[in-house]
This record gives structure tokens, C-alpha cells and sequence, in this order.
């Protein structure tokens, strides 16, 4: 703890959730029961949430895979991370390497997760939050990889509205085996 | 940019200016009392030099002029570090103060994203937080480690009024009043002193102070003593107390309660005093020290060789325990000495000197290890650099390094590590580095308690909104997170100031678990404020979360009544979201010249009810156009609204789903109506202008009426339901005008939980492309502007007796009940029918004994339908002439019915009638009924016809009958052949078919019979046994046959006759069979109400199955005695021709006397000798496709042959050898032959050929055939007789 304001000083721009998280969430809790207390850190080395968001920067997929009834705080974070995002992909100085990239890499570091961000050619983002510290890029690369390949045939399905959420359920179940084979490829 | 001039250079000049201490005895503050304030306050609004000019020179020779300059004064007691606790409740307070001074704005609207972009700062962050972080940074002050807050002078002040004046200045400093850190060495007693005298001239004269201000003047030298004479008021002389008093209103510090007892010549020594203090006292106090300060640091640590000294000497140190603070150091070691050195050059601006000494002094409190003093010291030098403008990146890492470090050190160094991340952030936002400055507050937030956390949050969360692109989303978050902690530390209303700042961020997105968290936090925290409205209003946005998990739902929903339970008012809401009312499905059913028997009819489209009313109704203009053109009234024709009439209901359909997965009770759902006789014009405008106003809130009077209703003008229909989850109910709401007028329906209302009303209005714009589907109906918004004209006579009508599910061939008399509900006349009804196959018109005198009505009576012989078979194609029917139904009366009719086909039948019933007397223009009405109903297939019929090949005029006949019913059995009664032309009867070898005559559920059978052409065949004897119709049931008499002949059964005969010949199109047809069962066993039974269901199946345009277009049969004698000794025998035969086929056909007969030969044809003659030999009773058809079996034997064949081969034919044909004739369709012909035997015995004629052609559509089709075999016994006669044949 005491090395933790060196850790933010080298993330100039972290969003501290860990305030947001270590207070208290009995107000919270008791008001709204999607607010949870603080995730389960014995479940290490896995992703917390993946989200797709639209062009408009409307949600589109937003599942947790954390068990608890943790949707507002998750919510909360990819919220957040679009802010990154915009400047990102706003930011003149990209180079012309970095231009068609669609891996925009870690979004932001907090002292319990890090956020890592996609966007595809048609401006949707793909967030993905991991509880992994060090978790590798290659690693998040293929991961995105895999999860925009989910997402185009979610979207091919003709009975999906393009802009709205996204409800199939064989999705679901395609992004939920992608994020499970996430974890056991880290520990090989 | 010009550092001075930005905040933090502002609030730097400010904060870090020299300390006064001011030690006073207590007859000074009773003076000063008077006033209604200390001896500080006094002076404090004078500390403050804006232009004080002055030169300075420090340790260069390059003298400068300080422009703005600041004491600060304070109480020797109060200079001293203020405990935690302390620090905390003095905070609280600061924060109650601000508070009550500045409320937050709660009740005004929350930002748009609009007006949050253009705020500049000062707006966006409320002043207070700036107030709350100075008094935040002061309660740091007085540290050890930091000198810019220690004492540069003292100020003893006596009054003249103290007994000896001169030993208690002496005491004043030396009592235990002194700060103590002055005590333990910490702070350098050695400052600058200046005594005061300070006289009060309301209570004695000025000759006892000069006394003693000589004698002071003698003690402690002249420049340092000073007189200051306050209270010099005199009664009456109190003007331009205002002007006088304005230093202090400015500061706050003047109390109302006591009077002023200053003058203008107490201020402006005041004033004096306090310019003289600056100027001739401690700025030069503080030059001259830095000099020697300097001096002093220059020669024992400038240089190379110091430098290494110094190194050296604090390596040596190394086996030091470590402090957590470090080693101490007294006021008159190096390290102070130099920190004195750099803050007082930083007081006096000379920043490059402060710069250097800090840096100096920060490798030795690195090296020592003394964390807050290095941190102290990389502040300051931070702070310098900003001030000096120079390399940013310094300056900020300098703030880091501080900031880190005072976290490193732990809750000591808490609140520091706060005041310099304020510093820091305030730097970085002169810099506009807003981005930097926010994530600096979020840093301070944590280490922070609650309160202040948030108001760090919300700083930070200015910051995010400031930075260019603004960063909107972050902005949002932050402020709920401040909000967040206001909550926590129980400041609900900044909680609610910050949740409402940061709606905007969440409300057009669809991140609805947010904005449902939000609003529900800000209503709840309304309600617990009492403001239940704006609650309400919260809440409100967020019933209809159908995202929501169901305690969730049911949490805001209980939150929401209990707001409104507490408001204890009605409350109308606009727009309530539960239910939600699907717009797209209202619908408006009201009747005109066209009334309904009920809302089934209205979703049939108004094209189908015109093609079928076309004949019916009067003209074809009528309807086109509407009845309002033969008004004179020009303007009415303009305003093309829908007519409706005064005391029938408008009925309006509106389907309501709640979104939640709790159940909702709803309760006096109505519409909204208004009744107006206004002229057309201003209706125009009517509807729109209301919703507009609804729009924007605005709940005028005309609401509560539009909602209460005006029960003088209309009655409105009120429902109450319960609309579970997620379920979905449609409601039809009705409204009955009583009077005329014109009548708009303007929304819905209802009442949830018997607690909150909710309306909506019905939005005309919206819906008017929704609605197309309704085809030419006037437009959609007009459907919601009705006039209301007198009433008129309206029928109602019903079909009793009609079943929604019925078995093909259900043949039924319903009836058709008629009533008049007005109390005038209506005439000439006329009814027309979709669909004449299912229903057909009785008549009045019919006999209603069904089915007893169709038994055959021989009594009364009927005239036979013949040829009507056209007259109900039209289908329209008039009920007899002058049948007036006069008023509340009614009437009834029966009406067949009958179902054809199995599937869905749509029935179509359109009843016009005209009215007695004629009513504005309005002279006929429609009453209009559709039903739907399911036709099950029952039995399948099929016929297959064969010729008799014995009999030309006879048939077979075999009946197919497959029971397609899933679980019905039927018993078969009466097969009958429509027209008088054919017999029917049994097989005379199978007369007992009485196993056949129940049919079970899927049961399939076949049965043969007989028919007999009788045509042409004229009372035979023995024929009228045989008749049309055939009972198959056994336990029936003959009087229990049903005549088909009789109506209705004839009528719906020839309607699916008219409908089957579509079907049989090519082949010929030749009779009609009507099978007639009965339901056995039904399940529709109780349904029907009948005891059995009669059934007929109509089996129309039966042809003869066969593949040659003509049959033939040769007639002629069988035996034939003869004498042959007297000639040869010649026999007369005929064969009888038939054309079965549709067209006319050319036929050849012609015989051969040679036999055919084998290799020829082999096949045909075969197969006439395997007849003979196997085929038994030879009724049955002889088909040329056995010859398979017969080919495989071919011994049968040479034994036939060897006799025709060998020898001459035992008879030879004579007369023509070949005939030729034409044959009409379905004619007949005889062609005479004529054969000669030459020896008794018994031939076979079959040697004689048909060759025909068939001429059809233009094309001939050629036909040949053998001749049937034909044995003609020949016997040889005795002599004696001698007969010619």
C-alpha cells in the first residue's frame, strides 16, 4: 500500500475505481441490490466483463461474468471507457501504423482491473475487463480476435436489428466459451 | 501566462505572506469589544496592501518593487498545529456556514448538455469549494517543518487603561501564551517586536496614554513602540457610518448588534499603523535576514568543497534510527536556517532565491531521510517554479515528488499531501492541463474522508468537463461518485446537486442502468427532503424498467406510491409510463351510415364491405361521397369528419402492456373527450393546441375537465383490469354523445393502484401513417373529430344457432333475429351474403321442423326446382315487401346453413334498410356482420363410374367414403341422385350393406351400387322401385328418406354445383349424388343444440371412368334355331353405340370374316378366349392391360388358332362391311349387322372392329376397339318347321 500513490503516478490518467470500490456499499446495496460489494478475488486471471457498444456509443452486449450482481459498477466502467476510447481514436497524432489498428490496447489501469478496448471499421467497441494484472497483449489481441468474429455473425443474423442490443442467445454462449477459454490459455 | 495573475498565483501571494503574531492584554480586547470585534479583527481589513510600492533588494544587488503585499495576523495562541480533531469539526462548521450562506438551487431544471459546455469554471464549480479548500489548506498551518508560517514579528499591544504598562508588555511575551512551537524550539524566538498602546478615548483623556507611551518609548526604543487611539465617536456623529464600516462588512466581521464606535481618524491610523508595520518594519526585518541568511548559507554550503563536507558529514549520519519524520532539527540548525532563507525569499517574490535554497535543502532532507521535510521543501520549490514560470515539467514533478512523499510518510502528512495536490491541481488547470488536474482530485479523494472526498470528486469531475475534448462520460461518473459520498456523509442535498448534474450525461443514451440509478437516488433523496414533487417527477422516469430484475422493479415502484401516498394529492401525470399504451394499435370504431353488429366487422376492410354492398345500396355516388353533400352547408364539406350519431357509442380500442414483471392494477380507464358545438374552424386548431400544452406541463383547467368528463354531454365507459407481467390487454373504451355537436376524442386516462392518474393524449400526427392499413376510411387524425348528429333508427342484429366449428356438410337452419332499438320504423330490408354456398335466405313459411321439413311426403307432392339454378348467384334478398320493423321491436328469419369445404369460412352479412321517416339526410343504414368459422372435414366422397358392360344404360357405381374426422363416426343414411333421369339401387348380389353404414374416425370403405339411366325409359315395369334415392340405413322406413328435391337442400345443391364444376372441368359429367349422414356421437352436440347433425355431401358432376370415349354392346339373339338343309342361317344383330366423352365423336364399324392375325395383334384375342374360360359372372370390366398374364401362355393361343387356320370360318358377316355415323355428346346409336352361319353351332362375334376419332378443341383424337365377345348359338331345326328367322 504504501508504493500505491507511485503506482498512480505513473497512470496519470487512471480512473481510480478503487475508491469507488473500497468504500462502503451498504447505501448502495441496500438501495439497489445491482451494486455489489467487491468482486471475488479468488477468481483471478479471468475477464469480469466483455461489452460491445455501438457507434453511438449505446450499449449493445454488456455481460459480467463475475456471478455477482455487479451490472451498475461494470456499467459504470465501460461508460467510462468510451471517454478514452474517443480520444484515442480522436487523437491527430496517431500514426499511420496505429491508424487501421483496430486494437486500441489498455484503456485504463485501476488498482483491480484494466480495461482493454477494440473498435472496428464500423465504430463499434468492443471492451473487454480483466481482473489479470498482467495479463499479455498478445493475449487480448486474439481474444478480440475471436469475440469480433462472434460479434459479425451475431449481426449477419437477419432477424438482428442492426443498433439494437444484441439478444441471441447463441452469442451469448459463443462469448461465454471464448472468455472461459481466456483464463486456462494464461496459466499454460 | 502571467502566473500572478492566475488562481493559484493569486492564492499563493495570499497564503504565503509574512505571520504577525499579536499578543494582547485582556482590557485591549475589552476595548476593542466595543466594536464587536478583536483587536486582529480590527486590523485585519488593513493587512491587505493592494499598491504598497515598495523597494527591495535581497541577496542580489538588483533592487525590485513589490506591488501587492499581505500580513497575516493571528493570536500568539492561535498559532499552533490545529488537531486532527480539531481540524475536522472547524471544517464541518466551515461547510454548515457555507452552506447556509449559499443553498444549492434544487428546485430549478437540471443542465442540458448545452449550457454544461459552455460553463466556464466558476459556474461549473460552485465558489464554496474554493472557500472549503482554503480553509481545508489552513488547517495545516503552524507545522513544524514549514517556516513560511512561523512569526516574522510580534505585536504586544497593552492598554493605557493596564496598570503598568511597561512590565506587561515584558510579561506578554514571556507568559505561557506563546505558540509551542516556539517553545520546543521549532520556531525562532528571536523576532521582530513592536509595541502597541493602544487608548481608548471613551474612557479617559490622551495625556495618561502619552505619559505612557513616553515611557515605552524609553524602554523598548522609539521606532518600535506605537500608539493607536480607537473609540473617538462621539455622540450625534454618526455619518457616513456606512462607508466608514465597508472594510470590515467585506470581511465579514462586523456585528450588527454592537454599535460602531470608530471614526474616520481611528481607521486611517489604523491604516497608518499597519502600512508603516509593512513597510518600515518587517520588509526590511525580512531583507535584512535573508542577507544574513544568505551570507551565512553561502559559507558553509555554496561551493565545491562544502558541498563534499556536507556529503560526507550526512553519510556519517547513516547509523541514525530512522525517525518517521526524520531527525529533528531546531530553528537554529542549517537545514532550518536555509528553509527560513527560501521562505522568506519566497515572501518577498524573490523566487530564484528560494528556488536555489529549497533545492539545496532538498538533498539534505533526502539524505537525511526526513520524508516530510523533503516533501515540505520539493512543494515549495514546485511551487516556485510555477511562479516562476519556467520549465512545467519541473514544477509538476516537483508537485508529484511532494505529493508522492507526503503519502509515503502516512496520516501525518494526510492533510499535506491534500494542499499540495490542490496546489498541484490548481496548476495544471492555469495550465489548462484540466485532464491532469481531475485525476490529481480523484488522488486527493482517497485520501480524504467522505465529505471531502466528494467535493474533490466534484472537482474533478469540472475538470473532465473543462478539458478540451470534454470528457463527458468521466464527467458524469464522477460527479456520482461525489454524489455518492455527499450521501454518505449526510449532505443529501449536494447528493442530489450532483446526481442532477450529471443526468444529462446518461439520459439520451440507452445506458439505462445508470439513469435508472440515478433518478431513483435523486427521487429518493427528494422524497427524504421533503420535496415529493420533484420525487414523483424522478421516479416517474424510471416505472417502466422492463431491464430491470424484479426486486428492482418492485423496489421503485413501491418507492413511487409511497412518494405519492405521502404528497397525499392528486396527481396527474402526463406521459405515465404504466402502462404503456401502444399508439400504433389505437383503433376507432364509430358508426355512421354503417353500423356494426359488433367489432369483428371492423377489421374487415372497407373495400370488401362496399364490393358486397354495391347492388344494395342505393346509389353507387352515396357511398363515395359523403351524406353531407346534400347539406347546403358549405363549410361542414370542408371539414370532412367522421359522423357519428348522438346516443350510439364511439368506440375506441387502445392496447395497454405493462412492461414490468409485477402485476399493475388499473383501474377507471376512460377516454378524454370533449363535446363542443363550435363551428369547424376552431376544431382545427383544438386537439393539437392541447396536446401542445400538455407538452410542456402546462395542467390548465381545461385538463381536469377533458378528464372528469362532462356526463351532461357524453357518458364514457370506465374499465378497471389487472395487467399482469408483461402481458399485454387490449381495452375498448366507448363514449356516448348525448347531444349533437362535435365531439373530439382527446386521450385516455387512468388510474394506477387507485393512487396516480395518468393521461395521454392521443397524438394525431404521429398515428396518421400508422394507420394506412385502414384503407379509404376517412383520414386517421379526423377519426378522433367526430359529428355528432340526432339519433336515428340503428338495427342490431345476431345470427342465432351459427357454431364456430362445424363438419363439412353440416346442414343447419339458424335464424337470423332482427331489432329495432330506436323507437321509429325502418322499411325495405334487404340482406346480402358473401358467401351463398354456406348460407341461403329461408323463407317466412318454411316449416322450422328441422330436419323433419326435408322428409319425403308422398301426400304432398311439391313442385320441383327446375331451373333455378341462377337465382341466388346475386345473392341479395329481399325480405317481402313492406316489412317494416317498427320501433323496439324485432324479428327473426331463418336461414340455412351449410359448409361446403372444410377450412375457414368467412361470412359476410350486410343488412340494409331505409328509414321510416328520413333523418337529415341521412336515409338508409347498413348493419354490417361477419363471423368467422371453422369448417372440419368430415366424410370424404368419392364416386367412380364404370360402364356395365352388359347393360348400356347401366352403371356400377362404387361410393369411396374416407371419415377424415379426428374423432367422429357418422352414419351414413340416404345416397340420392339429383334429377329424376337416374335409378339408384343395390347390387343384387350385396343387398344387405347395413355394416357400412357407420363410418368410424378414420375409417375408409367402399360400397357398390347400381344406377340406371332412365332416360328414355319410360315407367318400366318394376322402375319405380328403383328411385332416385337409396336408403342405406336400416332401421329407417322409406319415410324416412329426405327429399333433396325440396329447398334448401336443392338450393345448396346447385350452389356446389355451381362451385364443383370448376373443378371437373374436361371430363363429361352425368349425375349429381347427395350423400346424406348423421353425426353420431358428436361433440359439438350440446353446442349445436340439435339432437343429431344432419349432414349432406354433394357430390356433383360424376362422369364414367374409362378411357375409350365410346361404349358399345352388340344385341341380338342369343340361340337361333335353324334348318340348315333349306339355306344358310342369316341372324340380324345390332350394335349400340354410346359416346361417352364430352365431344363429338366419328365412328367406323367394320367387320372382318378372316380371323385376325396372331402376329398382329395376338393379344386382343387371347384375351376374349381367357375370358371364356376364366371369367365367371363377365360383369366386370374387361380391361385390354391383362394380357400379361395371358401372353405367358402361349398354348392357349395355338389351341385357338389351329382351327381358324386351318379352315374357313364357320360364318361370315354380310351387309356393309364398314358403317360410318357421327355421334353427338352422350347420344346414342344403333348400327344394324347382319351375320350368316353356315353350320349350328356356337361363334364367337367378336371379329369386328371400332375405329373412331374424337374431335376435340380442333385436335381428332383416333380411337380403335374390338369387338366384346358375342356367342351366338346356332341349332340345327327340326325339318319339319320351317322358320324363317
Amino acid at each position: 500500500m504504501l508504493f500505491k500513490g507511485i503506482n498512480n503516478k505513473l497512470r496519470p490518467q487512471s480512473l481510480d475505481l478503487h475508491q469507488f470500490l473500497s468504500v462502503p456499499f451498504y447505501f448502495l446495496s441496500t438501495s439497489l441490490t445491482f451494486f455489489a460489494f467487491f468482486p471475488n478475488l479468488s477468481q483471478q486471471n479471468m475477464i469480469v466483463c466483455v461489452a460491445v457498444v455501438g457507434h453511438q456509443n449505446n450499449p449493445l452486449y454488456l455481460q459480467s461474468f463475475t456471478g455477482s450482481d455487479d451490472a451498475l459498477k461494470l456499467h459504470h466502467i465501460v461508460h467510462c471507457s468510451l471517454d478514452v476510447i474517443d480520444e484515442r481514436v480522436n487523437n491527430p497524432k496517431r500514426s499511420a501504423s496505429t491508424l487501421n489498428e483496430t486494437f486500441l490496447g489498455l484503456l485504463y489501469p485501476t488498482e483491480n482491473y484494466k480495461v482493454y478496448g477494440y473498435l472496428t471499421n464500423t465504430k463499434v467497441k468492443f471492451i473487454m475487463v480483466t481482473t489479470d494484472l498482467d495479463v499479455k497483449d498478445a493475449d487480448v489481441r486474439s481474444f478480440f480476435r475471436k469475440f469480433h468474429a462472434a460479434y459479425v455473425d451475431a449481426v449477419c443474423n437477419p432477424f438482428h436489428v442492426p443498433g439494437k442490443k444484441i439478444t441471441s442467445n447463441s452469442f451469448s454462449e459463443r462469448v461465454g466459451a471464448i472468455v472461459r477459454s481466456f483464463g486456462p490459455s494464461m496459466t499454460l | 501566462m502571467d502566473p500572478i495573475r492566475t488562481y493559484l498565483g493569486r492564492l499563493l501571494l495570499e497564503e504565503i505572506t509574512p505571520v504577525v503574531m499579536v499578543i494582547t492584554t485582556p482590557l485591549v480586547e475589552v476595548a476593542c469589544q466595543k466594536n464587536g470585534f478583536s483587536f486582529v479583527d480590527m486590523l485585519l481589513p488593513f493587512s491587505l496592501f493592494p499598491r504598497i510600492d515598495v523597494p527591495v533588494r535581497t541577496a542580489s544587488d538588483q533592487p525590485y518593487r513589490l506591488q501587492m503585499f499581505k500580513l497575516r495576523l493571528f493570536y500568539a495562541s492561535n498559532i499552533r498545529k490545529q488537531n486532527y480533531e480539531a481540524a475536522e469539526e472547524h471544517l464541518k462548521r466551515v461547510i454548515y456556514d457555507l452552506n447556509e450562506k449559499n443553498p444549492p438551487d434544487l428546485l430549478s431544471e437540471p443542465p442540458q448538455l448545452e449550457t454544461a459546455l459552455t460553463k466556464s469554471e466558476s459556474d461549473l464549480c460552485p465558489a464554496w469549494i474554493k472557500t472549503f479548500n482554503k480553509e481545508l489548506i489552513r488547517t495545516i498551518s503552524f507545522s513544524e517543518h514549514e517556516t513560511f508560517d512561523h512569526p516574522v514579528a510580534c505585536i504586544l499591544v497593552a492598554s493605557s487603561k493596564d496598570e503598568e504598562p511597561i512590565s506587561k508588555f515584558m510579561d506578554l511575551f514571556n507568559m505561557d501564551q506563546t505558540p509551542p512551537l516556539l517553545n520546543e524550539g521549532a520556531m525562532d524566538p528571536k523576532m521582530l517586536k513592536h509595541y502597541v498602546l493602544l487608548h481608548d478615548n471613551q474612557d479617559s483623556s490622551t495625556e495618561n496614554a502619552a505619559s505612557i507611551f513616553a515611557e515605552m518609548k524609553g524602554t523598548f526604543g522609539q521606532y518600535d513602540c506605537k500608539v493607536l487611539s480607537i473609540n473617538s465617536l462621539r455622540e450625534g456623529d454618526e455619518n457616513n457610518n456606512d462607508v466608514l464600516w465597508l472594510p470590515y462588512r467585506n470581511y465579514g466581521i462586523l456585528d450588527h448588534n454592537k454599535k460602531c464606535c470608530l471614526n474616520t481618524d481611528d481607521l486611517n491610523q489604523i491604516r497608518e499603523f499597519m502600512q508603516d508595520l509593512a513597510t518600515n518594519h518587517i520588509i526590511p526585518y525580512m531583507e535584512q535576514k535573508i542577507r544574513v541568511l544568505n551570507q551565512q548559507v553561502s559559507a558553509t554550503r555554496k561551493g565545491f568543497r562544502n558541498q563534499i563536507k556536507n556529503l560526507w558529514w550526512r553519510k556519517g549520519k547513516d547509523d541514525v534510527p530512522e525517525a518517521s519524520d526524520g531527525p529533528t532539527y531546531t530553528f537554529s540548525s542549517i537545514e532550518s536556517q536555509i528553509r527560513i532563507l527560501g521562505d522568506y525569499a519566497f515572501m518577498l517574490r524573490d523566487y530564484e532565491l528560494a528556488l536555489s535554497n529549497y533545492r539545496l535543502l532538498s538533498t539534505d532532507y533526502k539524505l537525511d531521510k526526513a520524508w516530510k521535510r523533503y516533501a515540505g521543501v520539493q512543494e515549495m520549490s514546485g511551487l516556485s517554479y510555477f511562479m516562476l514560470d519556467q520549465s512545467r515539467k519541473e514544477a509538476e514533478s516537483c508537485m508529484e515528488n511532494a505529493f508522492t512523499t507526503y503519502l509515503k510518510v502516512g496520516s501525518s502528512a494526510q492533510r499535506n499531501a491534500t494542499r499540495c495536490g490542490l496546489w498541484w491541481a490548481e496548476m495544471l488547470k492555469a495550465r489548462g492541463q484540466y485532464r491532469d488536474a481531475s485525476s490529481v482530485y480523484t488522488r486527493i479523494s482517497n485520501e480524504e474522508p467522505t465529505l471531502h472526498a466528494a467535493m474533490m470528486l466534484e472537482q474533478a469531475s469540472c475538470c473532465y468537463l473543462l478539458s478540451r475534448p470534454p470528457m463527458l462520460r468521466k464527467y458524469g461518473f464522477h460527479l456520482i461518485l461525489a454524489g455518492n459520498r455527499y450521501y454518505m456523509s449526510d449532505q443529501k442535498q449536494h447528493a442530489i446537486r450532483a446526481y442532477r448534474n450529471a443526468l444529462f450525461v446518461y439520459r439520451d443514451n440507452s445506458w439505462s442502468y445508470i439513469n435508472d440509478h440515478v433518478h431513483f437516488n435523486i427521487g429518493r433523496w427528494y422524497g427524504s427532503l421533503g420535496a415529493l414533487d420533484v420525487a414523483i417527477k424522478h421516479v416517474l422516469e424510471i416505472l417502466a424498467c422492463s431491464h430491470q430484475s424484479q426486486p428492482t422493479q418492485n423496489l421503485f415502484l413501491n418507492e413511487f406510491f409511497h412518494f405519492v401516498q405521502s404528497a397525499g394529492k392528486r396527481f396527474d401525470v402526463h406521459k405515465l409510463t404504466l402502462p404503456a399504451i401502444n399508439m400504433s394499435s389505437f383503433k376507432v370504431i364509430h358508426e355512421d351510415h354503417r353500423t356494426y353488429a359488433s367489432a369483428a366487422e371492423f377489421d374487415v376492410r372497407e373495400s370488401v364491405w362496399r364490393d358486397l354492398e354495391e347492388e344494395m345500396i342505393p346509389t353507387a355516388a352515396a357511398i363515395r361521397t359523403n351524406w353531407l353533400d346534400s347539406q347546403p352547408k358549405s363549410s361542414l364539406k370542408k371539414y370532412d369528419y367522421c359522423i357519428c350519431v348522438a346516443g350510439e357509442a364511439v368506440k375506441v380500442e387502445v392496447e395497454l402492456k405493462n412492461p414490468l414483471q409485477i402485476p399493475i392494477p388499473i383501474s377507471e380507464i376512460s377516454l378524454m373527450c370533449d363535446l363542443s358545438d363550435n363551428d369547424a374552424s376552431t376544431l382545427d386548431n383544438g386537439a393539437p393546441s392541447l396536446s401542445a400544452d400538455q407538452n410542456i406541463g402546462h395542467m390548465g383547467s381545461s385538463v381536469y375537465r377533458l378528464m372528469d368528463g362532462d356526463d351532461s354531454l357524453f357518458n364514457l365507459s370506465k374499465h378497471d383490469l389487472v395487467l399482469g407481467g408483461g402481458e399485454t390487454k387490449r381495452v375498448k373504451l366507448k363514449v356516448t354523445p348525448k347531444v349533437e355537436g362535435i365531439l373530439k376524442i382527446v386521450g385516455v386516462r387512468w388510474t394506477l393502484s387507485d393512487s396516480v392518474v395518468g393521461y395521454r393524449y392521443f397524438e394525431i400526427n404521429t398515428t396518421k401513417k400508422k394507420k394506412a392499413n385502414k384503407g379509404a376510411r376517412n383520414s386517421p387524425g379526423k377519426n378522433l373529430i367526430l359529428r355528432v348528429m340526432k339519433g336515428i333508427p340503428k338495427l342490431e342484429g345476431r345470427i342465432d344457432g351459427l357454431p364456430a366449428k362445424a363438419f363439412m356438410g353440416d346442414l343447419r337452419l339458424l335464424s337470423l333475429k332482427l331489432k329495432n332499438t330506436s323507437e321509429s320504423a325502418v322499411k325495405n330490408i334487404k340482406m346480402k351474403i358473401n358467401n351463398p354456398r354456406c348460407l341461403i335466405p329461408g323463407n317466412l313459411g318454411d316449416d322450422l321442423r328441422f330436419p323433419q321439413c326435408l322428409a319425403k311426403n308422398n301426400v304432398h307432392e311439391e313442385e320441383r326446382y327446375t331451373d333455378n339454378k341462377d337465382t341466388f348467384k346475386s345473392c341479395l334478398f329481399s325480405f317481402a315487401e313492406g316489412n317494416a320493423v317498427q320501433g323496439e321491436e324485432s324479428f327473426s328469419w331463418p336461414i340455412w346453413f351449410h359448409c361446403g369445404t372444410p377450412g375457414k369460412v368467412s361470412l359476410l352479412i350486410s343488412i340494409y334498410y331505409e328509414m321510416e321517416n328520413s333523418y337529415g339526410g341521412m336515409t338508409y343504414r347498413t348493419l354490417r356482420m361477419h363471423h368467422i368459422l371453422e369448417v372440419l372435414p368430415s366424410l370424404d366422397v368419392s364416386f367412380v363410374i364404370s360402364p356395365c358392360p352388359l347393360k348400356l344404360k347401366e352403371y356400377l357405381v362404387r361410393m369411396d367414403i374416407v371419415n377424415h374426422a379426428l374423432s367422429e363416426c357418422f352414419s351414413l343414411h340416404q345416397l340420392s341422385c339429383v334429377g329424376d333421369k337416374w335409378a339408384i339401387s343395390t347390387l343384387p348380389s350385396c343387398t344387405n350393406i347395413s355394416s357400412v353404414q357407420t363410418v368410424l374416425a378414420g375409417q375408409a370403405l367402399s360400397c357398390f351400387f347400381k344406377i340406371q339411366d332412365l332416360n328414355g325409359v319410360t315407367n318400366e315395369g318394376g322402375s319405380t322401385t328403383h328411385g332416385s334415392d337409396m336408403l342405406i340405413a336400416t332401421d329407417g322406413s322409406r319415410n324416412s328418406l329426405y327429399d333433396i328435391s325440396k329447398s334448401p337442400l336443392i338450393d345448396f345443391h346447385y350452389q356446389e354445383r355451381h362451385h364443383q364444376c370448376k373443378l371437373s372441368e374436361g371430363s363429361q359429367s352425368l349425375l349429381d349424388f347427395v350423400l346424406i349422414s348423421n353425426a353420431v356421437g358428436s361433440n359439438f352436440e350440446s353446442e349445436a343444440g340439435y339432437d343429431h347433425q344432419f349432414l349432406s355431401h354433394h357430390a356433383c358432376h360424376c362422369s364414367v371412368v374409362g378411357n375409350s370415349s365410346i361404349s358399345w354392346l352388340m344385341g341380338g339373339p342369343h340361340t337361333v334355331h335353324h334348318n340348315f338343309s333349306n339355306s344358310i342361317c342369316e341372324v340380324d344383330l345390332h350394335i349400340d353405340l354410346r359416346n361417352c366423352s364430352s365431344n363429338q365423336v366419328n365412328v367406323q364399324v367394320s367387320t372382318f370374316d378372316y380371323t385376325p392375325d396372331t402376329s398382329q395383334n395376338p393379344s386382343s384375342d387371347s384375351n376374349s378366349v381367357s375370358d371364356l374360360s376364366t371369367k365367371q359372372s363377365g360383369w366386370s370390366d374387361i380391361s385390354l392391360e391383362n394380357d400379361i398374364k395371358v401372353m405367358s401362355t402361349p398354348r392357349n393361343i395355338q389351341r385357338y388358332h389351329k382351327p381358324t387356320s386351318e379352315s374357313a370360318p364357320p360364318f361370315v358377316w354380310s351387309g356393309s362391311s364398314a358403317m360410318q355415323l357421327s355421334l353427338e355428346p352422350a347420344c346414342t346409336a344403333r348400327v344394324p349387322l347382319k351375320v350368316c352361319v353356315f353350320a349350328p353351332g356356337t361363334y364367337n362375334l367378336s371379329n369386328y372392329e371400332l375405329l373412331w376419332k374424337e374431335e376435340a378443341a380442333g385436335l381428332s383424337v383416333p380411337g380403335t376397339g374390338r369387338g366384346h365377345p358375342f356367342y351366338l348359338t346356332v341349332l340345327e331345326r327340326p325339318h319339319l318347321e320351317v322358320t324363317p328367322v
